[in-house]
């Protein structure tokens, strides 16, 4: 039998007992046979540190579970890799040879395929390992970026996500920056603002699509928003969803005919003829001010009320 | 619906002003990865959903494909046949199959009895092969060479024969059975003597003959004017209607004087003793069809000449009769190419000889057998030598004038002939008792055709010009054809 299967058994087996009341006993033997399975004694990492860790990630994502649900949910993590991270944020030295033998490359080519530009993606790798190596000190301790990592997804996603994440808001910064001169010579009139638009809004065309945008799926916000505002394409935006591109394409024709239907029907509601609601929705968006942002946070989950900070 | 999707950007734009909370790195993974639980990856895509740098963040991390991978790599060499498929080789290739297309598009009507299959096909195969063993013995056994038929063979009998429903296809022509006869025999020297040695000069000096003489108009006129073929392809009954000239209306041919064609068909007056009336020809105006220009860059069919191309005669689908034996078809482009291999043909026609007894006792088959004795261009070449005349009131002719053969025996004839017209193989003839006669393939076979009941007198003068006839009588009887004899209207004369 192999490895992982003899200790898939533990696990079962140790869930089996943690209805037990010798709780303590039953935990420290799963925390154990998690160990074992995450392969952290050779990191460098002891039983103790490591269960530190998976305390702090329950701590995260399930807080006040019972023993149980612990387990199953420490049983659905990357322990490995969780492993590997926190030794390397520990600064074991077999961690990071591992580390770097596994992720180095990888990680210069996530961040070409995000910059799509050598330098920029060398540049961008490389800030990150000082970040993740720990250059900075808080309490004086060195401070990796491997601490955040949390066992839910693979390292290498994770990485991922984090480089997306380090690239987004180096664009953001920089695009705030504008070199003035730069736009003069690209011939860039410099206007005074436009006034704010004053037109013959209806009112009530904004209630009738806040109204049909309440009763969206967040899915099919999701759709929505990424197609007409990040101007994402049918493959791209299956892909962040999870469906073929084709399903994409029908529910976004489905969506539009729903919408169109529902806002007619609630300007009907309100008064309109059906030629005045036709004609309503022909009017241009520009004399339209209804900020339906509310109206779209309305459903978001409480999930993440938490701060970001916390990692 | 471009309204609504302006209105829906706007307000989804509105609502990506606020900045909510985050979902942090781990979550956002896990959810690329779908491993989160469905409550919190409904969260996250509710969240998702109002944040673009989220958005941003997910569309990024996703891993990329492998398209994009190579993309970002060094190139991929190419393999050898996508560097051949370059627009280039790709409008060639076209090319070349819209040029195949158009030659078969050309070149398969002209064969229709290649494509003849059925119950009826097979019938007039077998037929036909009875005949291809039984016609060598009738020519060896007669002392005359075969250019005359047996007198036994009714012309009626003929015409109920193939105007019958339930009659079979016409057995098709077959050359070798032509190619045993002394009379073949005694021409062949000849014929081949006449031809310049070199087959390449032949073929140029063929399509020369053909696109001149009057007498090729004469014999493919119908070809040309009317694509039987179209409607007889896979019918064996169509296309022995075909054969019996049951053809439907000819279009409108065009008109030309008299001189115009007397210049171009000197044969056509019959030579030694049939003088034309000039008076007749100058009064009357004769329909002429445009003389095209047949297969002058046809590469098969010169192909063929040459004997480069040999059609396998034992393949059932298309048999060397079917090829070489059509109502139309008097190129014969493949039969002649079938000419080839006589013994090959002779031996399969000993084979199936034996299975068609009953057809050898055929008297139309039998005819039909005796008129099938070569290939419609050897026909057509045979009898573009041939000289025709008429004297004492019998029929003769003769490859180079002499000797001149008897071309009509019959026992019961009962009229003298008066006039002969010949273009190429297509050989009119008239005499007494307003009797009107007509061979397709150079004397071989001779038709009846009947101008009408108040036809009276000899024939003094025939003008015929693809499928206009006009026949004159002594008794001024003015008859005219413009479907190759099929049907007769008197235009002037005695009612």
């Amino acid at each position: 039998m192999e490895k992982g299967s003899i200790l898939a058994v533990k696990i079962d087996t140790i869930r089996t007992m943690s209805s037990m009341p010798r709780t303590a006993e039953v935990g420290l033997l799963a925390v154990r046979a998690l160990f074992e399975k995450s392969g952290g004694e050779r990191y460098g990492l002891t039983l103790e540190c490591f269960s530190t860790v998976l305390e702090q990630v329950a701590c995260k994502y399930i807080p006040g579970a019972a023993n149980e649900q612990k387990l199953q949910f420490w049983g659905e993590l990357k322990l490995e890799e969780l492993a590997l991270a926190r030794a390397c944020a520990a600064g074991h030295d077999p961690a990071w040879q591992a580390f770097l033998i596994r992720f180095r490359e990888k990680l210069y080519d996530i961040a070409r395929g995000i910059t799509k530009e050598d330098s920029s993606a060398r540049d961008l790798a490389d800030s990150l390992y000082a970040d993740l190596y720990g250059t900075s000190e808080r309490e004086g301790r060195r401070v990796s970026r491997l601490n955040f990592y949390m066992g839910r997804g693979s390292l290498e996603g994770w990485l991922r996500t984090v480089v997306a994440q380090e690239f987004v808001n180096r664009y953001r910064k920089q695009k705030r920056l504008v070199s003035l001169d730069e736009q003069a010579e690209e011939g860039v009139q410099f206007s005074a603002a436009e006034p704010a638009p004053v037109g013959p809004a209806d009112g009530r065309l904004g209630a009738a699509l806040d109204e049909a945008l309440g009763q969206l799926a967040g899915e099919d916000r999701l759709v929505l928003a990424a197609y007409y505002l990040d101007n994402r394409t049918l493959t791209e935006i299956g892909r962040v969803v999870g469906v073929h591109e084709s399903t994409i394409s029908r529910r976004l024709e489905k969506l539009l005919k729903g919408l169109k239907k529902q806002v007619m029907a609630g300007l009907v509601s309100r008064g309109m003829s059906r030629g005045q609601a036709e004609e309503a929705l022909e009017v241009d968006v520009r004399y339209l001010q209804v900020d339906v942002s509310r109206k779209l946070q309305e459903n978001r989950s409480a999930a993440f009320q938490q701060d970001k900070g916390s990692d | 619906m471009p309204e609504l999707s302006n209105l829906l950007r706007q307000r989804l734009e509105a609502g990506e002003s606020v900045s909510p909370v985050h979902p942090d790195p781990d979550t956002l993974t896990a959810y690329v990865e779908q491993l989160l639980p469905a409550p919190e990856r409904k969260g996250v895509v509710s969240h998702l959903s109002v944040c673009a740098e989220c958005r941003e963040v997910v569309a990024f991390s996703l891993p990329q494909l492998p398209e994009t991978a190579l993309q970002g790599h060094a190139a991929v060499p190419a393999s050898f046949w996508s560097r051949l498929w370059t627009p280039g080789f790709r409008w060639a290739g076209a090319m070349a199959v819209i040029a195949v297309a158009a030659a078969l598009v050309v070149e398969l009507p002209r064969h229709p009895q290649g494509f003849r299959s059925g119950p009826q096909g097979a019938q007039s195969e077998t037929a036909q092969t009875a005949q291809d063993v039984q016609q060598p013995k009738t020519a060896s056994a007669s002392e005359q060479p075969a250019l005359s038929r047996p007198a036994d063979t009714s012309a009626d009998k003929l015409t109920e024969g193939r105007t019958s429903a339930s009659a079979p296809a016409p057995p098709p022509l077959r050359a070798e059975a032509h190619m045993q006869q002394p009379g073949f025999k005694d021409m062949q020297p000849a014929a081949v003597a006449a031809f310049p040695a070199k087959k390449e000069v032949i073929v140029r000096q063929q399509i020369a003959e053909e696109t001149k003489s009057a007498g090729f108009i004469a014999g493919t006129a119908k070809q040309d004017y009317v694509a039987n073929y179209l409607f007889a392809a896979n019918d064996a009954k169509a296309a022995y209607s075909a054969y019996d000239n049951n053809l439907p209306q000819a279009p409108a041919p065009q008109l030309t004087s008299q001189p115009g064609l007397a210049a171009g068909t000197p044969a056509v007056f019959g030579g030694i003793s049939g003088t034309p009336d000039t008076t007749i020809n100058k009064k009357s105006k004769l329909l002429m069809p445009f003389t095209p220009l047949k297969h002058l860059a046809c590469i098969f069919c010169k192909i063929a000449d040459l004997g480069l191309v040999k059609t396998a005669p034992s393949s059932p689908g298309i048999t060397s009769s079917a090829l070489t034996t059509s109502a139309m078809d008097v190129h014969g482009n493949v039969g002649s190419a079938l000419l080839k291999d006589p013994p090959t043909l002779a031996a399969a026609a000993k084979e199936k000889s034996g299975s068609g007894g009953e057809l050898d006792r055929s008297e139309v088959f039998t005819r039909r057998a005796a008129a099938a004795t070569a290939s419609p261009r050897l026909r057509e070449g045979a009898s573009a030598q041939f000289h025709w005349k008429v004297e004492d009131g019998r029929l003769f002719k003769s490859l180079d004038q002499e000797p001149w053969l008897d071309a009509y025996q019959r026992a019961d004839a009962n009229f003298e002939f008066s006039f002969v017209t010949a273009h190429g193989a297509d050989v009119w003839a008239g005499g007494s008792h307003a009797t009107l006669l007509h061979s397709r393939d150079g004397g071989t076979l001779w038709e009846p055709v009947r101008l009408g009941d108040s036809a009276s007198g000899k024939i003094v003068s025939i003008v015929a010009s693809g499928l206009s006839i006009q026949v004159q009588t002594s008794t001024h009887q003015f008859w005219s054809s413009s479907d190759s004899g099929k049907t007769w209207i008197l235009q002037s004369g005695q009612e």
